[in-house]
């Protein structure tokens, strides 16, 4: 019934981590000279939206589709263990961002009324900077965890 | 919970990386379920059992407080 109802995601092979870190390291500055490109033909007026608004959708592009790739590709040896690691990651990782989004307005008001200013709701980054932080995070905590888990158990060998 | 995955893997003089091969799984994996630091899925419990000749209750034993 588990089976019927529940959408199976596929994890994507162990060759696609490599494809999301080049998309990671290359993706900016190719972004960043498609920008130049447009403004030098005219399409775009004012590249301060590019270099100035980390929000900017076509910074986190690159960024989120690279992530993604990380988080979704499979471990060079992946099995049960491995998959119960991943699992408790995104758990944790979509608890930290309810949190994290859920803090993050009272915690920039507190420092507004702090330092004496009006209180005005925080930018936090929209979908794209939520969807970051919790592939950011999922994906360091899981690496984290399994490389914790692989050294405790290669000293543990018999 | 406890287990005697080390015991039977001993009777049949299999090691842990051989054990792994058979059932699929990494060496890791098999360490860390003799030392009851992870919980194998249903499947991989009664894979051991099939591969040991024993049940899955002589494989892993309830304690109090389980």
């Amino acid at each position: 019934m588990i089976n019927e109802t529940t959408f199976q995601v596929q994890l994507l092979p162990y060759a696609y981590k490599k494809y999301g870190f080049w998309i990671l390291i290359l993706g900016l500055p190719i972004v960043a000279a498609i920008v130049y490109l447009f403004k030098s033909t005219g399409m775009i007026t004012d590249s301060r939206s590019f270099f100035d608004e980390w929000n900017d959708t076509l910074v986190y592009y690159p960024i989120i589709i690279g992530m993604a790739l990380l988080v979704f590709s499979k471990e060079k040896q992946e099995d049960e263990m491995v998959q119960n690691l991943r699992y408790k990651a995104f758990v944790s990782g979509v608890f930290f961002l309810v949190i994290a989004l859920l803090l993050l307005p009272v915690f920039s008001s507190m420092v507004a009324l702090l330092e004496g200013n009006r209180i005005e709701m925080p930018d936090v980054g929209g979908m794209l900077g939520a969807l970051f932080m919790l592939l950011f995070y999922t994906y360091l905590s899981f690496k984290y965890n399994l490389h914790r888990t692989r050294r405790a158990l290669e000293t543990d060998e018999e | 919970m406890k287990n005697n995955i080390k015991v039977e893997r001993a009777k049949k003089d299999l090691t842990q990386e051989q054990l792994a091969e058979t059932l699929g799984v990494t060496r890791q994996t098999i360490n860390a379920i003799e030392k009851n630091k992870y919980l194998p899925s249903t499947l991989l419990a009664l894979k051991m059992s099939a591969l040991f000749g024993v049940t899955v209750n002589e494989l892993f034993i309830l304690e109090e407080g389980d």
